[in-house]
């Protein structure tokens, strides 16, 4: 099955095409420096946080209050000083890049199933269908997502399942306009009508014929979304809106610093200096991959 | 012309509804009675379910909508349930701190962007090129609120150049507008740069060149010209996450507008508050939009021509 798919999907001949093709998109994202440094950027982002309870303890350096060690600047003992609670920066950081990746990869994965469906339908059964759905998209699409996001806090209260709802539902449009897209561009090729004449379902040819010959845009809009989901999770919770500030997280950490940034700079300088890392992750490893997929680049 | 721009006028009118609807039935979803809100703790019932009956809680949700609206063209948007005077009047007068704001924003990106863009692509490759890239990567992912805490904290409160708090006059905007500047102008050099490549690969550039048009005739009236239309099209995007960014920056810089409006609203369940806020900077965002495609219309011939045949 696999074979014949991508066999279909190019209409190339040999069913080891995909492999190389994989290859030759992954050798040309590699040629690119700046792509291979956002690669690493995020090996280190993803080793650092997940492993952050190799560097620190949750509870001890993260959670607990300890009055006697407060606001100490960066030293041996605390590497990125202690806040205002004696709590650990350097821990907090660490936990916080994985509140950040937790909230980010479950927004995305929610918008991009919410898109996917969406606009699959809307690309795949054409007319009405898609009118309609696309309208709707356009007006959602028309509200600041701040907005949405605002007003779906407003309404839900603050937490970690309500941000994650009020990100995805404004990233959905997004998602659903470029499957719809990628979807009319494939749908009217043999390959499809071919399936459809030996009798697929429409459900299976959307599923197995059409998206996995789109998912290329769809990838690389995932990961540009991650950057601008990591933004928006740390300006919403820095406004407080977002998670409660119990929780370590790099934009409630920011704001719980504000007071006393003017002679505790460094309270400042890591959270933010770990957001701008993340993004830039992100947006390196999403500009590098559209460069290696797109047709019109290749040599 | 006159038939392009009442078409788009006519063209906002449902995209302003269905925001309005959206937001509606979002907040519709808020817990908690608002009757009782009023009232506080100890209120009666009786005088609860009279508050609800008078404030209309009771009807259906649609009828309640339809009324809003009927409600919002006669510019009467309800009443705070927090100060419990009407919610135009406070948004009125801190609306025009946001938009300057992002006006400000907007066109400091434009008048340093743009440029930056043009002399990048131009000179494709050299080190002013590689340097402005370079800058815009960083820039885009900086969060405007972190970037405004640095400022604050090196040109407020250790060099004392600016006010830390508040917009007294207008140096306070100064710091403000340049941190929301620095987010867009990263998207502004990078659309103009790469629109300008497009451009100058085009063959009518080679034919002015090849008809002996001075260097610096065909970047202002060949090249940019033609690249001008996509990067309009970027600023009215940029309008609207401007507006996001400056409600988001107020709070950095304690300035007050919509964003701190919206906040303490939302923390105190104030729903009409909130309600009105999103429609107003919504509605505002769309006029934006609606002045950016009229502007179309006289700089771009194509559309211009195709109403006046219209018209013929």
């Amino acid at each position: 099955m696999e074979n014949t798919k991508t066999k279909e999907a190019g209409g190339m001949p040999a069913p080891t095409k995909k492999n190389s093709q994989l290859k030759t998109i992954g050798k040309r994202y590699l040629k690119n420096r700046l792509a291979v440094f956002g690669l690493v950027l995020f090996l280190v982002l993803i080793i650092l946080s997940l492993g952050a309870g190799l560097f620190a303890d949750y509870e001890a350096d993260a959670i607990t209050h300890n009055m006697q060690a407060r606001l100490q600047p960066p030293g041996a003992d605390h590497l990125f000083g202690t806040d205002r609670y004696g709590r650990d920066v350097f821990a907090r950081v660490l936990f916080g890049g994985r509140i950040s990746l937790l909230v980010g990869t479950l927004t995305i994965l929610i918008s991009l199933a919410g898109g996917s469906l969406i606009g699959a339908a809307a690309g795949y059964y054409g007319g009405k269908v898609d009118n309609i759905l696309m309208r709707i998209m356009d007006v959602f699409l028309a509200i600041p997502s701040i907005l949405l996001a605002i007003s779906i806090v407003a309404a839900l209260g603050n937490g970690m399942m309500n941000l994650m709802i009020a990100l995805s539902v404004s990233s959905v449009p997004r998602f659903a306009r470029i499957v719809r897209s990628s979807i009319l561009t494939v749908k009217g090729q043999d390959f499809v009508e071919a399936a459809r004449a030996y009798g697929c379902r429409n459900r299976k040819i959307i599923l197995y014929h059409i998206l996995p010959n789109a998912i290329g845009p769809i990838i690389v809009q995932a990961t540009l979304s991650m950057a601008n989901t990591i933004l928006m999770i740390s300006s919403l919770s820095f406004v407080g809106l977002g998670l409660p500030s119990s929780i370590p997280e790099w934009g409630s950490m920011l704001s719980e610093a504000k007071e006393f940034m003017r002679y505790d700079p460094y309270l400042i300088a890591f959270p933010g200096i770990a957001i701008v890392l993340a993004v830039m992750a992100f947006n390196l490893i999403g500009d590098g991959l559209r460069d290696a997929l797109d047709p019109k680049l290749r040599n | 012309m006159f038939k392009y721009i009442g078409k788009r006028i006519l063209m906002m009118i449902p995209v302003v509804l269905g925001i309005s609807f959206i937001i509606f039935t979002i907040l519709a979803l808020t817990p908690g009675d608002p009757a009782q809100m009023i009232l506080g703790e100890n209120a009666s019932l009786e005088a609860i379910e009279e508050l609800r009956e008078e404030m209309g809680l009771n009807e259906n949700f649609l009828f309640r909508y339809v009324k809003y609206i009927g409600g919002a063209v006669t510019f009467h948007f309800g009443d705070s349930y927090r100060t419990g005077l009407p919610v135009v009047e406070e948004i009125l007068t801190r609306l025009p701190n946001t938009l300057a704001l992002a006006f400000f924003g907007i066109g400091l990106s434009v008048v340093i962007g743009v440029p930056i863009g043009i002399i990048s692509a131009v000179k494709q490759y050299s080190v002013f090129d590689t340097v402005s890239l370079g800058l815009a990567l960083i820039m885009t992912s900086i969060p405007a609120f972190w970037l405004g805490l640095m400022l604050l904290l090196l040109f407020a409160l250790k060099l004392g150049w600016f006010p830390a708090i508040g917009i007294t006059d207008w140096t306070g905007f100064i710091l403000p507008s340049v941190t929301l500047a620095i987010g867009s102008m990263a998207t502004m050099i990078r659309m103009t740069r790469s629109t300008m490549l497009e451009v100058i690969r085009e063959d009518y550039i080679r034919t002015a060149r090849a008809k002996g048009a001075g260097e610096g005739r065909i970047i202002r009236r060949h090249e940019l010209r033609n690249a001008l239309l996509p990067i309009i099209t970027i600023i009215g995007i940029n309008f609207g996450l401007q507006m996001g960014g400056a409600m988001i920056c107020e709070t950095v810089f304690s300035i007050p507008g919509m964003g701190s409006l919206m906040i303490t609203s939302v923390r105190q369940k104030d729903v009409p508050m909130v309600m009105a806020s999103v429609l107003f900077v919504a509605v505002a965002i769309s006029l934006i939009n609606l002045l950016i495609d009229i502007l179309y219309a006289f700089i771009d011939p194509r559309i211009k021509s195709q109403y006046v045949k219209a018209s013929r």
